[in-house]
């Protein structure tokens, strides 16, 4: 039994590196998500995130509207919802923790529903819950739809900064890492542990030290191989298929259906 | 022609423990150079300090005549390719493809240059049918002919490759052997596999008490066991159990 927990922390490991290739791959492969340009994808997620959060605190109904967008990019593109759901489900934890408090410190009444009394802060927990979860599905599409240095050569076409670009795809490379060498240090400590449940509290500082400066070191090397290839922080397109046509008509599509729904909000009526 | 000129160099980690105290030597074009020595002998940092990794405390390098300093390191690493010893260093894109390209296009090659010198390179390494293949697919073998890869897309005048043959099978091993063999220009090979040298380098140095302690034939060094001793190697395989070979 504690032998099988073992096995099953290195496995979610595995599994965890597996997967990141896995989405990687399929990236790769979707030929009509890479037909739109990465700065189509990326302006179009950012615009509906401020969409999104533009709607005012107390109005969830006032969000539904907004749910045409993902809904409609998981139908267009072949994203499983199911499979979102099952990834997302760690973050949509966090999501729901967040303004849970809200209900208590706001007790105004603002609406009745059925006989039932709805208070300011139960509304503003709705909709934050709401605003979080769209904003969250949002960024998640444009991860299946996207590869990380797709979505860095976007962030530089908008002329966000080198350094906060580089930063961020380095940090995808060194979760990569940090995965692998936990992977391997987790293996490596149960084979000399055999049965014991966990990891001893006894050897975590030692673990987490040593697991921390061997990614560093790893990520030094990875990043000393991208300057000596002449990395200087600019990124490039890999796909011979980018459709400008295509890629322009989805921000003006995207565009008009997020303009006509904030002018004419029809939910309201 | 490609010229490289070690000149005196010095250099530590630590003030007081200095890994080289004063090395020179000079490799010209065409030239295959192997670097042997034991563990700790400063192979690694050698290659280091010419690709500008690391820097000297003392005495100068010179690629072609110009001495590498923070202000030249970018024209001076256009011309060297170097190989780390680890292929998971090496490769970080997502295909091969990628990989190879990403030299290339960070030197502003255009599109249709950068494809004819990943053909090219992907060909000259043997691995054409691995051109869309996802890294983490690949065997060691076939990620250490990716790495070398990688950098012969940007066609290197100077080669420095860490431990190539290291965790390689025979049958890769050969291969890149003849892959090292077939490529042009100046190379500099750092490695412990003494048998992999002889296959592939007509000089070697010989890395030990802070300097170079031997600079010469490598068939030479490689028959004398008691020298190769002395410094922590042994002899290579092919001579310790060869018929009718001369050794010490």
């Amino acid at each position: 039994m504690k032998r099988n927990m073992a096995k099953h922390s290195t496995g979610k490991m595995d599994h965890a590196i597996r997967e990141i290739h896995h989405v990687d791959r399929e990236k790769g492969s979707c030929s009509r998500s890479n037909e739109l340009h990465p700065l189509a994808k990326l302006s179009v997620t950012i615009l509906y995130m401020l969409f999104v959060v533009s709607v005012e605190n107390y109005h969830p109904v006032g969000l539904l509207y907004l749910l045409v967008y993902p809904l409609a990019m998981m139908i267009l593109y072949d994203i499983s919802f199911i499979r979102c759901m099952k990834r997302l489900k760690v973050v949509f934890f966090f999501v729901f923790c967040m303004g849970i408090a809200n209900p208590i410190f706001n007790r105004i009444p603002v609406l009745n529903f059925w006989g039932i009394t709805l208070t300011a802060g139960m509304l503003s927990m709705i909709t934050l819950w709401m605003k979080a979860l769209l904003t969250v599905l949002a960024g998640y599409i444009l991860m299946e739809m996207t590869t990380m240095d797709q979505i860095c050569y976007g962030l530089r076409c908008l002329h966000v900064p080198a350094g906060f670009v580089v930063l961020l795809s380095l940090i995808y490379r060194y979760l990569i890492l940090f995965l692998k060498e936990t992977d391997r240090m987790m293996k490596a400590y149960q084979l000399r542990a055999p049965g014991q449940k966990g990891v001893h509290f006894r050897v975590w500082g030692s673990l987490l030290g040593n697991l921390l400066l061997r990614t560093m070191d790893q990520g030094q090397r990875v990043y000393e191989s991208m300057i000596l290839r002449g990395f200087r922080g600019e990124y490039y397109l890999h796909t011979g298929r980018v459709s400008k046509r295509d890629s322009y008509l989805f921000v003006g599509i995207w565009m008009g259906i997020f303009v006509i729904l904030k002018l004419f909000p029809i939910v309201y009526r | 022609m490609a010229r490289l000129e070690l000149q005196n160099i010095g250099f530590a980690y630590e003030t007081a423990h200095w890994v080289f105290e004063d090395v020179s030597f000079s490799v010209e074009a065409n030239e295959t150079v192997g670097i042997i020595g034991a563990n700790g002998a400063g192979k690694s940092t050698l290659l280091k300090l010419i690709v500008g990794l690391e820097m000297v405390n003392r005495g100068t390098i010179r690629m072609d005549g110009e001495p590498l300093t923070t202000k030249t390191l970018a024209s001076i690493r256009r011309k060297e390719g170097y190989v780390f010893q680890d292929a998971e260093s090496q490769l970080f894109m997502g295909t091969v493809y990628e990989d190879v390209a990403f030299a290339p296009e960070n030197y502003g090659v255009d599109r249709e240059s950068v494809e004819e010198q990943v053909k090219k390179a992907l060909e000259l390494t043997g691995i054409s049918h691995l051109r869309d293949r996802h890294i983490y697919k690949l065997s060691g073998g076939e990620k250490k002919l990716a790495s070398i890869a990688t950098i012969l897309s940007t066609e290197p005048e100077m080669i420095l490759m860490d431990e190539p043959s290291v965790a390689l099978d025979p049958c890769n091993r050969d291969k890149l052997i003849r892959v090292i063999n077939g490529l042009p220009g100046m190379k500099l090979l750092a490695s412990h596999d003494l048998d992999f040298i002889y296959d592939t380098c007509q000089r070697t140095l010989v890395l030990g008490k802070g300097g170079i302690v031997y600079d010469g034939p490598t068939e030479q060094v490689l028959k004398d066991r008691a020298f190769l001793e002395q410094y922590g190697l042994r002899l290579p395989l092919s001579f310790r159990f060869a018929v009718g070979r001369d050794c010490k």
